[in-house]
């Protein structure tokens, strides 16, 4: 009796918790579909001629759960009238899938080569990664800097995919990954004569497949949502990514925002819809001791 | 052991690649940032000795940030584990729909933080909708960005985006605490309070290492929110290390720069060390 | 781990010793004997303001001086001028695109340069933060230069200007111009006993002013119903701060401290500009807010009908005094006063002075000031070319400072000749044209008055009083200038959003001020 009584309280709890959680998505979505005439005169805080007529003295924004009218008008505006929108799209993509392909490769290959190193000072050298792995952004941007100045890269998007591509996260997190693998399939391989590339081929990466799909996808988060960089090296505006445009949408384009927003999160969206289970698994495995 | 040369290169050869990368565009320009910091200016500049980070250590904004980074790391970092783990303890309990539930929280953590700016600006302008249901309800509205409110929303969103993580990594801990340890505690007739804090919580030590660190990797990754929603110069209760660094950056103080990357660095190698240190002893 | 420190500790210690073996810097009068060749760059943001000029200047002195070379860098696009007509009389509306975007971009370019050791020999100080460089070592101090030069006599500047914008005690800006407000009122809204008490005073704060003029509102505003002000600005709006700016603006040296870098917004004295400034407006002093915050580009409707109102008191430009006294010398009236806050009916205007805070500061701005490179290779060129700038004969030369009153003494007084007999403009105007490509219809003042041709320099006996006066008041009213503020434009952003607060009502002054002065502090102190 007092079970079942505990189940539906935590049944309540979750989905109350779940309802605030997923609030500011499904509100994306739901204004994402009014007219742009709701969206200005629920989202602006300046004074119209009625209200001063009504005698109202302040203004405050209202959002509106569920639109009074559907229209796809503000899609069409987003992805049809304005070619920008589309060029900055792109510049995500330029940032982004150069950094994923390289750093889930060379985080392949490093991961699975400290797993497989015998050197006893290995742990140290691990260590340094996982020093790199926490600075913070800005900490990481002065190096950054510093090389780009030096391979005259710092207006080129190459400043901001080079370090990218050789961030230790991912070698941390498929490292964890790797420490999974029973020992066993190695010292089988190695007694039938498998070189280090075959395991590497033949046993790593396929038992690996979780982790990196999980790897591929915080990359892809991470540099999707890139901010930092960008406005320190990326000067033109028509060379910025998404991410720092919609921080910054002039108002007279405010009806557009959401519309622009929920293209802007359909990839990573779909993408942890498909692979929900490998991220997880991904994580989990992360947490290997 | 002619076996073992075998092994050792191939395996610094997988590692090749990555090690120089690292090298390259990390360890060697660290090393050169440090070498700057010694120097009174970037260009011609002569030895100063530990001139830069006295004077630093005397620069009120920077002391700001640095106190404000370390507070929003000691608050946020516990209470999102504590949160998570409690989250992560229901969605354990619960008997349907555990993915579905999982997908929720874990959405939070792909939602690109520029799509949800003008929405958590529109909650919490001095205009906004938040503000619009306390005069609703007959209260005064508070300019939640402007005022020290500030910091509770930023804890908010970091809540908001970095549960699903740490969630994920406790509901595979718990997962994999073995069944008998619990019926053990039964039998012993130990009350839910005790079966939590000696089983579930004892099991979960070692794990909450990797905890601490993805939380503080995301907690200084707030600071994308805190840059979109308020600018440069935010509110001091959340102006962080961050927005010092980022505003040396714009007026490229090489100096003070590079020598707040150097205390950085040495407070996060002392961080992890004193973290693994705790991990082996919560291990034994 | 360990290991690794005391390594790197090492390999620092051995680039230091490699690093110090550097050559001592030539002195200054070394600099001065050096025989001037080379190349040197300046570089400025405001094209309006300078590349004309500079051009000018630069080629003249390649002509003098064979073997150098003075390159212009600029950075801004030019405004665009566009005319509107109506019934026959033409007005020219400058548009500057104001963006602040293309600003920091600038000014982060000059950082990144000054940063490496790089950047333009000599570099115009109209939006960089000359404090932050000065602080930072990388401008030089002038002073030592001008004390060294024997060529360079500083009695022949206007001293009080070029001292005012000393920093930290080091002369690290060299002002070309300078420019000031000045009060005028309206002397058919006043009594004759009420303007007897302005005449023993020639500066005022806003408090005299304000004092002053209360019995007269009251009357003149108990009589009318169509409302006079006493000011023709709003108290605050975002687009064109008004009021609320100009007396910021005027006490910003008593609340912020560049040098010591602390702002004093805290004590009192902020808050109570900020309430002092509602009740004004409350007592409809000001505008109301509504009506400035019309759109930048006026119709000739608007301002006709801005030019009826009658206003207490105006904000006008020095170069109004020009325009009377030109008037006074017989000329038809060419166009109306510029100025701040001027606009208003102007036909009792009177002169009053000028407006000082409770230091005593009477402020200026300048819309020429050079700084030198402290990493500049050809340090005695770029002074060379800084001290000509300043020379009577650039001084005077039309294409060289249109607008502001040239520091140079001797040059000063030949211009405001050659501007009352209207020679300046003629120039000015050809000059004007010929940079338009013959665009005629496009240069601005389209007037009679340029037809008139205006050949000779001899003054009719009406045109020698009108400069007598007018000298007379421009050097009266240079002998009180005695600070430029420093514009930082962070700072200004930070102070407007704040206050808008204030003033949308969301925040008391207390609020405002506390919270304003942290936000500075942090800038300044970053």
């Amino acid at each position: 009796m007092s079970r079942r009584y505990a189940d539906s309280w935590i049944m309540v709890s979750l989905i109350f918790l779940g309802v605030l959680f997923m609030l500011p998505l499904v509100v994306t979505l739901t204004n994402s579909l009014m007219p742009a005439n709701d969206i200005l005169s629920h989202y602006t805080t300046r004074l119209s001629v009625f209200d001063i007529v009504n005698g109202v003295k302040e203004r405050y924004i209202q959002i509106p759960l569920i639109p009074s009218q559907i229209s796809l008008s503000q899609y069409a505006d987003v992805l049809v009238n304005q070619p920008s929108f589309l060029i900055l799209l792109t510049n995500s993509l330029k940032i982004t899938v150069p950094v994923v392909l390289g750093n889930v490769i060379v985080s392949m290959l490093a991961a699975y080569g400290f797993s497989i190193w015998k050197w006893k000072h290995k742990e140290k050298i691990f260590f340094i990664y996982i020093v790199v792995m926490l600075m913070p952004l800005q900490a990481v941007l002065v190096p950054n800097y510093i090389v780009a100045d030096q391979l005259g890269l710092t207006t080129s998007y190459l400043a901001i995919i080079l370090p990218g591509i050789f961030s230790p996260f991912g070698t941390f997190l498929l490292r964890q990954n790797m420490k999974s693998l029973p020992k066993e399939y190695f010292e089988a391989a190695q007694v039938d004569g498998a070189n280090s590339l075959y395991m590497f081929l033949h046993i790593a990466l396929p038992q690996m497949k979780s982790g990196i799909a999980a790897l591929a996808m915080l990359v892809f988060i991470e540099y999707w949502n890139i901010v930092e960089q960008v406005i320190i090296f990326i000067k033109e505006y028509y060379r910025e990514p998404l991410s720092v445009f919609l921080s910054h949408i002039p108002s007279e384009n405010i009806s557009m925002i959401f519309a622009a927003s929920v293209v802007y999160m359909l990839l990573p969206l779909w993408f942890l819809m498909l692979g929900q289970k490998d991220l997880e698994k991904g994580i989990e495995l992360s947490g290997i001791k | 052991m002619n076996d073992k040369k075998l092994h050792i290169d191939p395996a610094a050869l997988f590692l090749m690649l990555g090690l120089i990368g690292l090298v390259l565009f990390y360890i060697w320009p660290f090393t050169l940032s440090l070498w700057y910091s010694l120097l009174d200016k970037p260009v011609k500049g002569s030895f100063v000795g530990l001139n830069n980070f006295i004077e630093l250590f005397h620069n009120k904004s920077y002391l700001m940030g640095l106190k404000n980074t370390l507070l929003f790391i000691g608050v946020s970092v516990p209470l999102g584990m504590i949160l998570s783990l409690l989250v992560a303890l229901l969605i354990h309990r619960v008997k349907r729909h555990k993915k579905l539930f999982t997908l929720v929280f874990l959405i939070p953590l792909v939602i690109p933080s520029g799509s949800m700016v003008f929405f958590w600006k529109a909650l919490f302008l001095n205009e906004g909708y938040v503000n619009a249901l306390l005069n609703f309800i007959g209260l005064n509205g508070v300019n939640w960005l402007e005022t020290s409110a500030a910091l509770y929303i930023i804890l908010l969103i970091f809540l908001w985006k970095n549960l699903g993580y740490n969630m994920v990594l406790f509901m595979a801990g718990i997962h994999n605490i073995p069944k008998e340890y619990y019926e053990a505690a039964a039998v012993d007739g130990a009350n839910a309070f005790q079966t939590f804090f000696r089983i579930t919580l004892h099991c979960l030590t070692p794990m909450t290492v990797l905890v601490v660190i993805m939380s503080i990797i995301n907690s200084f990754k707030v600071f994308k929110e805190i840059y979109l929603i308020t600018g440069s110069y935010p509110h001091e209760s959340i102006y962080m290390l961050q927005h010092f660094m980022n505003n040396m950056f714009y007026s490229l103080n090489y100096q003070k720069l590079t020598t707040a990357t150097c205390i950085l660095v040495l407070i996060i190698t002392l961080m992890v060390q004193f973290l693994f240190r705790f991990e082996r002893r919560a291990v034994e | 781990m360990n290991k690794l420190i005391s390594m790197l500790c090492i390999a620092a210690l051995l680039l230091t010793a490699t690093g110090c073996g550097r050559t001592s810097e030539s002195s200054v009068e070394q600099l001065l004997g050096e025989e001037l060749s080379g190349e040197i760059t300046v570089s400025c943001y405001d094209t309006m303001m300078y590349k004309a000029s500079l051009d000018t200047a630069a080629k003249s002195f390649e002509e003098k001086n064979p073997g150098t070379k003075i390159n212009i860098e600029t950075y801004s696009p030019m405004p665009e001028i566009k005319t509107s007509e109506s019934k026959g009389s033409s007005m020219a509306v400058v548009a500057i695109k104001e963006d602040s975007q293309d600003d920091t971009e600038y000014i982060s370019k000059i950082n990144t340069e000054l940063m490496s050791g790089e950047g333009a020999d000599i570099l115009a100080m109209d939006i960089l933060p000359y404090y932050k460089y000065a602080d930072g070592g990388q401008l030089e101090d002038l002073q030592k230069y001008m004390d060294a030069d024997d060529s360079f006599q500083l009695d022949e500047y206007r001293k009080n200007i070029i001292e005012a914008l000393k920093y930290n005690g080091g002369q690290y800006v060299m002002p070309m111009d300078y420019i000031f407000d000045y009060i005028a009122y309206d002397s058919s809204l006043f009594t004759e006993d009420e303007q007897q008490k302005f005449v023993n005073d020639n500066t005022f704060t806003y408090d005299q002013l304000i004092k002053s003029a209360e019995g007269p509102f009251h009357r003149a505003n108990a009589e009318t119903t169509t409302p006079k002000r006493m000011f023709g600005g709003s108290a605050f709006s975002t687009m064109q701060p008004g009021m609320f700016n100009e007396m910021m603006q005027l006490d910003i040296g008593t609340f912020l401290d560049m040098e010591s870098r602390t702002a004093n917004l805290t004590d009192g004295r902020f808050a109570e500009l900020l309430e002092s400034l509602s009740t004004y407006d409350q007592n409809g002093y000001f505008l109301p807010s509504t009506e400035s915050s019309k759109s930048r580009e006026l119709s000739m409707e608007d301002f006709a009908k801005q030019r009826e109102e009658q206003l207490f008191y105006k904000l006008k430009s020095h170069f109004s005094l020009l325009m009377e006294a030109l008037e006074k010398g017989g000329a038809t009236k060419v166009m109306v006063s510029i100025g701040s806050m001027s606009n208003g009916n102007e036909d009792h205007d009177k002169t009053l002075g000028l407006l000082n805070n409770e230091n005593q500061e009477v402020p200026f701005t300048y819309t020429q000031a050079y700084g030198i490179n402290a990493n500049s290779d050809n340090k005695a060129l770029a002074w060379a070319f800084l001290k000509y700038l300043m020379s009577e004969e650039m001084q005077t030369s039309v294409d060289v400072g249109r607008f502001g009153l040239p520091v140079n003494n001797a040059a000063r007084l030949e211009k405001a000749k050659m501007d009352i007999t209207g020679v300046s403009f003629q120039k000015g105007m050809t000059s004007a044209a010929k940079s338009q490509n013959g665009k005629k219809d496009a240069a601005p003042n389209q007037d009679k008055e340029q037809n008139q041709n205006v050949e000779s320099t001899e003054l009719t006996e009406s045109q020698q009083a009108a400069l007598d006066q007018y000298v007379k008041t421009i050097e009266d009213f240079s002998d009180l200038l005695n600070y430029c503020p420093i514009q930082d434009e962070i700072v200004k952003r930070m102070i407007i959003e704040e206050v808008a607060y204030y003033f949308d009502g969301s925040k008391n002054a207390e609020e405002v001020a506390e919270n304003l002065e942290n936000k500075i502090e942090l800038y300044l102190n970053e």
